[in-house]
């Protein structure tokens, strides 16, 4: 394998993968925020009790306030017998065009107050405020309250604004009216301040004369009296076409206009009842082009929110509910096991052939030939295989001097042929796969071989134990092979599907190793490949639980990023390789489609999700209830530690590690996922990849005896 | 890996698949033409450009706005309300003109120098330099604004 040329691994994807994940970030934040849009009534007021009020001149001048750059504060009230409509928190598909239509028919013109983020929903209605002489002011992009507001959020407010504005309408606009604003006489020193900071210079500031608060819907005639002013006198009137139910407000409207146009009043804008020239500006192309992608932008993160929540309800049911029938089926499985000990006492089933390959196993392989030939069941023959290592593995063995212990050298072929050599060498007709790192249990054969008193049964998986279980990477991966072990295994070998008899220690009939060609080498999973065979050649593959085999778990975080993108990227090639028997009848099919869709869903899609979740997690910490997203991460832990547990108790473990199972949620988690990816990537490329072997240290056997101890 | 560098001795039965057999002694995903890994290549490609395209709508839609001059309030014959000290020189100031006009026909005489390097007046886009930077000073600059009907005022678009 390693002379053959390989074209380098595939990394791109990680830059797109980044990308994405800012993308969607970005997208999630902006939906978050315009999810966040109030209107007047609604949302957080923030209280104005005590709150020392505006400078004299703000509170005893008109509606409408011009501060220069400098500072410089001018005030001004609309002239005698005008009017200036005001309608904030629009635009409204339902009321906006009412408003319109009752202001057409009066021919009056009035000033539309909009919401930024609602221009982008609704562009068209903007269009048509415009089109029918009337003007447009700004009132933020989400109806916030500047001054709870940082300076940076008041600038991105009126920024977006100007900017949706300019996609829908082609104009930017001077003419600014804080949400939750009402009279010049109401208004607070910080308010002002708030108001001055980004209108200084840039923006007329219009308050208003008189404020119907028709948004509480008081009835209509108590807005056609809150909205009359004084015989001869003109004014500011402030209405909503937006925020609610405003049939109040289209009827009160079409009564004002019918009154007061009666007493002579005029309906203006406020920049005509001013005398000032339109208090719009065109927008030049690139204004134009930046407005339609903030438009798009918008869309798609409210989108693309939608679907995330979709995808996170999915994720989380089918985490709660693999947990859940996980449990329940490991529950049975240990009973019925339970029952089968207690009737049926240990039994000799023939001679044995132990079958080991081992490449640059020095470390190790002394005391997995022990343990194996220390075993106590009667006829043992332990085959070593060393697959041309460099390491002196066979003199190791050799040296050892023990009987029934045979050592085949052959030129590196890969464990796959190793392993077939092996089996062609054995004279027993059941066979233990058994991988070089591995010590065994001293009942492990014994135990092992049991189930093969039933013919049907073709193969069985044993028990796979964590050695090192220092640190916190070798208590995460212990967690997961006893998770692994006895829920997920237990649940299969209920289901008839077990997809793998693990390559540390699994047991096979040599009938069934010749029925299905030997160890296949097609993939890098070979203990999957052959299981997924042996089960569609018919035979059944169930799991002992009591025949325990020690194996050392990669120390270091590359270490395991190389042995799980293995098994990912193997486990996908079984999946490919056998995914006919998702068609096929009997025993096939029960692996098709109970066993590779739970390979499928929980170990290729929803780790491919697993990012978007994350992101949506980040999301939810600064825009969700924070009550709402401990409460479904509390939950959701909680039920993975009560089934981790029940997992650790069946196995007889204690059960201090799980402290570490929340902590899986960093590094662990993302390197799973990030593993799935690396694996999806490579299997579409068609790249080939390099076998890679962990650096064994022998530790296996240190911890084992210590644990023992 | 490859069956073909498999020098066991592994006999007929171990090595022969049923079914496909030539297919089968074929690592699964790997493509030896390369064509695979060119078209995913290409896909990607492409999902990157539209990632960045989206990327660059977002960042976009964040930032801009050019300023719009602030116009002085006009005096409309009567004094406000209030009239708190230093801003009596606003209503003085000239009333620009829509950005769009290329004629200022309500400018008078330059205000002095710094009207030569006043750049609202010609180009087509909003200018940068708001009204408030001309010099207030300059007297005779008020325009009355009493007669409703201001022949100088650019129709509302």
């Amino acid at each position: 394998m390693a002379n053959h040329a390989h074209r380098p691994e595939p990394r791109a994807h990680w830059l797109l993968l980044g990308l994405g994940v800012l993308l969607l970030l970005g997208e999630l934040s902006l939906a978050g925020f315009v999810n966040q849009v109030g209107a007047e009534g609604s949302g957080p007021r923030a209280p104005v009790a005590a709150a020392a009020p505006a400078p004299e001149a703000v509170l005893t001048g008109g509606p409408v306030l011009r501060l220069g750059a400098d500072g410089e504060l001018t005030t001004r009230s609309m002239p005698a017998d005008t009017i200036a409509l005001t309608f904030d928190d629009g635009p409204d598909p339902v009321w906006t065009p009412q408003v319109l239509d009752v202001l057409a028919r009066h021919q009056a013109r009035a000033t539309f107050f909009v919401v930024g983020s609602k221009v982008n929903e609704h562009p068209e209605l903007v269009r048509r405020i415009v089109a029918e002489g009337h003007e447009l002011g700004l009132h933020t992009f989400t109806h916030a309250e500047l001054v709870t507001l940082p300076q940076w959020r008041r600038e991105l407010e009126l920024t977006l604004s100007q900017n949706a504005l300019a996609g829908a309408a082609g104009v930017n606009t001077i003419l600014l009216r804080p949400p939750y604003s009402s009279r010049p006489s109401a208004m607070t020193a910080a308010e002002f301040q708030a108001v001055a900071s980004v209108a200084a210079g840039r923006y007329l500031t219009v308050l208003t004369d008189l404020d119907t608060r028709d948004w509480a819907n008081p009835g209509v005639d108590a807005i056609v009296a809150a909205g009359t002013p004084a015989p001869g006198q003109g004014a500011v009137v402030m209405l909503h076409d937006g925020g609610g139910d405003r049939s109040q407000t289209v009827a009160a409207l079409d009564r004002l206009l019918t009154e007061l146009s009666g007493r002579g009043y005029r309906f203006e804008t406020v920049s005509a009842a001013l005398d000032l020239a339109s208090a719009h500006a065109p927008v030049d192309r690139t204004a134009a082009w930046r407005s339609h992608g903030l438009r798009f932008a918008q869309n798609l993160g409210s989108w693309l929110s939608s679907a995330m929540e979709v995808v996170l309800v999915v994720a989380l049911v089918l985490g709660l509910l693999r947990l859940l029938v996980q449990v329940f089926a490991a529950r049975i499985h240990a009973r019925r096991a339970e029952r089968r000990r207690s009737r049926q006492p240990l039994r000799y089933l023939g001679p044995v052939t132990v079958v080991v390959p081992a490449y640059n196993e020095a470390a190790n392989i002394a005391a997995t030939v022990r343990s194996l030939v220390e075993n106590d069941y009667p006829s043992i023959e332990v085959i070593v295989v060393d697959d041309g290592s460099t390491d002196g593995t066979a003199d190791i063995v050799r040296s050892l001097g023990l009987p029934n212990v045979r050592v085949i050298r052959q030129a590196n072929a890969g464990k796959p042929a190793a392993l077939n050599t092996g089996i062609a060498q054995a004279t027993s007709d059941l066979i233990i796969l058994v991988d070089g790192d591995t010590v065994f249990d001293r009942q492990a054969i014994g135990r092992l071989v049991q189930p093969f008193a039933d013919p049907s049964v073709g193969a069985v998986s044993g028990n796979t134990k964590v050695a090192n279980r220092r640190g916190l990477l070798g208590r995460w991966q212990h967690l997961e092979y006893v998770v692994g072990f006895n829920l997920d295994r237990r649940l299969f070998d209920l289901g008839e599907c077990m997809p793998t008899v693990p390559g540390a220690i699994g047991a096979f009939r040599r009938e069934v190793l010749y029925a299905v060609g030997g160890v296949p080498a097609t993939t890098l999973a070979e203990d999957t490949d052959l299981t997924m065979a042996t089960l569609r050649a018919g035979w059944r593959v169930v799991y002992e639980e009591t025949a325990i085999a020690w194996t050392e778990a990669p120390a270091t975080l590359r270490q395991l990023w190389r042995q799980r993108y293995r098994w990912c990227y193997g486990t996908m090639q079984a999946i490919w390789k056998h995914r006919a028997s998702l068609r096929e009848r009997g025993p096939a099919g029960k692996l098709g489609r109970r066993g590779l869709v739970y390979l499928i869903a929980f170990q290729i899609l929803l780790p491919l999700a697993a990012p978007a979740v994350d992101v949506f997690a980040l999301y939810g910490l600064v825009f969700l209830p924070l009550s709402q997203v401990a409460g479904v991460w509390l939950g959701y832990t909680a039920v993975q530690l009560l089934a981790a547990g029940y997992a650790l108790r069946l196995d007889r473990e204690r059960l201090t590690p799980l402290w570490t199972l929340p902590l899986q949620l960093v590094v662990y988690r993302q390197l799973m996922y990030l593993v799935t990816v690396q694996s999806t990537v490579a299997a579409l490329t068609g790249i080939r990849l390099r076998w890679q072997t962990i650096t064994r240290t022998g530790a296996a056997d240190r911890m084992l005896s210590e644990a023992r101890r | 890996m490859r069956p073909e560098a498999n020098g066991s001795p592994t006999g007929g039965a171990i090595r022969a698949e049923p079914r496909r057999h030539r297919r089968a002694l074929r690592p699964v995903f790997v493509d030896q033409s390369g064509r695979r890994r060119r078209l995913v290549v290409a896909a990607g490609a492409v999902v990157a450009v539209l990632v960045v395209g989206a990327l660059g709508m977002l960042i976009a839609g964040l930032f801009g706005a050019s300023p719009v001059p602030l116009p002085g309030l006009p005096d409309m014959g009567r004094p406000a309300p209030t009239q708190p000290g230093p801003e009596q020189a606003e209503p003085d100031q000239p009333r620009p003109t829509q950005p769009a006009s290329a004629v200022t026909p309500t400018r008078p005489a330059p205000t002095g120098p710094t009207a030569a390097t006043e750049p609202t007046a010609p180009t087509e886009s909003a200018g940068p330099v708001l009204p408030t930077q001309a010099n207030p000073t300059a007297p005779p600059r008020h325009v009355p604004t009493q007669t409703p009907a201001n022949p100088g005022r650019p129709t509302r678009p």
